[in-house]
């Protein structure tokens, strides 16, 4: 996917079909990085702008879209609520302890990282562009950096995972 | 929707979805559960078959809206841990990270007074009747409106410090 083109299904026939215009925006939403105004929506969606705006307001309601203050309006999804969903469904889907263990994973993974380029944080390495003509070298630092700041997130996100696994268990042992 | 004006419905999400399709009116119906429901109850409540109401409540699940709990037969509730994020993301949305952070300074002053005042971590194990005593200028009600006031702060203090880190991360990204 290019950075503002449209996600890829939406030559597909069947997502037409398939999907509510609530859900095709939504859908065109999430997989839009940058921000968009209804009528951009409403084409890549394949429904009406009327029908865009519609559910970009109720999308913007619920949380899941933000609107832009600028003229036209632009909508661009929120990355908290995706991150919040994705907490939510790993949390449903794993045991606390599972998750746990995914932590102490990725923590290992991190530390290993750390003593490579010997800074704690992804961000505290010096790129060696103007040093190193490899591009080989740069190449691979790129990754590591990329795959180290994942890393970094998902222990996050994962640990929120944790907190919310529990206290969903906690709930239905109520129940 | 039939069943939407009922007067102890929490106001902001209701409008979520206008209008009368399906779709919306599913959400209106779920919205509203306080505890799981059977989707042939959904569908009913809805004016729907089944098989949609099923379809719906699905996606629904997907987003984390609805909560599916599995069983014979399978049952459906509004998911309260999406509207308590709701609240924190508008908390994010119309604060910046110092009026959080300051909000988050004052309640856990206020928290620390009543624990002082009452000589206990949480308002939970008070005694209103014996703490009125003990106080000698207190009246119960005094102390049923601290021990109120307690535990809203408490929960506001927990809502402030999420929105701050949802603000710390949304500004990593």
């Amino acid at each position: 996917m290019t950075d503002d083109g449209p996600p890829t299904f939406d030559a597909s026939e069947q997502w037409r079909t398939d999907r509510t215009t609530f859900q095709r925006v939504y859908d065109i939403l999430v997989g839009t990085d940058n921000p968009a105004s209804a009528q951009q929506l409403a084409e890549w969606a394949d429904c009406s702008e009327n029908g865009a705006r519609q559910a970009l307001q109720q999308l913007t309601e619920m949380g899941i879209a933000e609107k832009t203050d600028t003229r036209p309006a632009t909508y661009k999804r929120n990355t908290s609520y995706l991150r919040w969903k994705r907490v939510e469904q790993l949390a449903r889907g794993h045991s606390p302890s599972d998750l746990r263990a995914r932590v102490e994973e990725l923590i290992e993974e991190d530390q290993s990282f750390q003593a490579e380029y010997g800074v704690p944080e992804p961000d505290a390495v010096v790129t060696t562009e103007n040093v190193v003509d490899d591009h080989e070298v740069l190449h691979q630092q790129w990754e590591d950096l990329s795959e180290w700041r994942t890393i970094r997130r998902d222990i996050q996100v994962i640990q929120q995972a944790v907190h919310r696994a529990e206290s969903m268990r906690d709930d239905r042992a109520r129940v | 929707m039939s069943n939407s004006e009922s007067p102890d419905d929490p106001p902001p999400f209701e409008d979520a979805f206008r209008g009368d399709d399906v779709e919306q009116r599913v959400y209106g119906t779920v919205h509203q559960t306080r505890e799981p429901t059977t989707t042939s109850t959904i569908a009913k409540l809805s004016d729907c078959d089944p098989k949609t109401a099923r379809k719906y409540l699905g996606w629904f699940n997907n987003l984390g809206i609805v909560t599916r709990r599995d069983g014979h037969p399978e049952t459906y509730e509004r998911n309260d841990a999406y509207f308590e994020w709701r609240r924190i993301n508008e908390l994010a949305a119309e604060h910046s990270s110092k009026e959080l952070q300051q909000c988050v300074k004052e309640l856990i002053t206020r928290i620390a007074e009543y624990e002082d005042t009452y000589d206990a971590a949480t308002p939970a194990p008070v005694d209103a009747i014996r703490a009125s005593e003990e106080s000698g200028d207190r009246t119960i009600d005094d102390v049923y409106s601290d021990l109120g006031d307690w535990a809203t702060a408490r929960k506001e203090r927990e809502r402030y410090e999420r929105a701050c880190q949802q603000r710390a991360s949304a500004e990593t990204e």
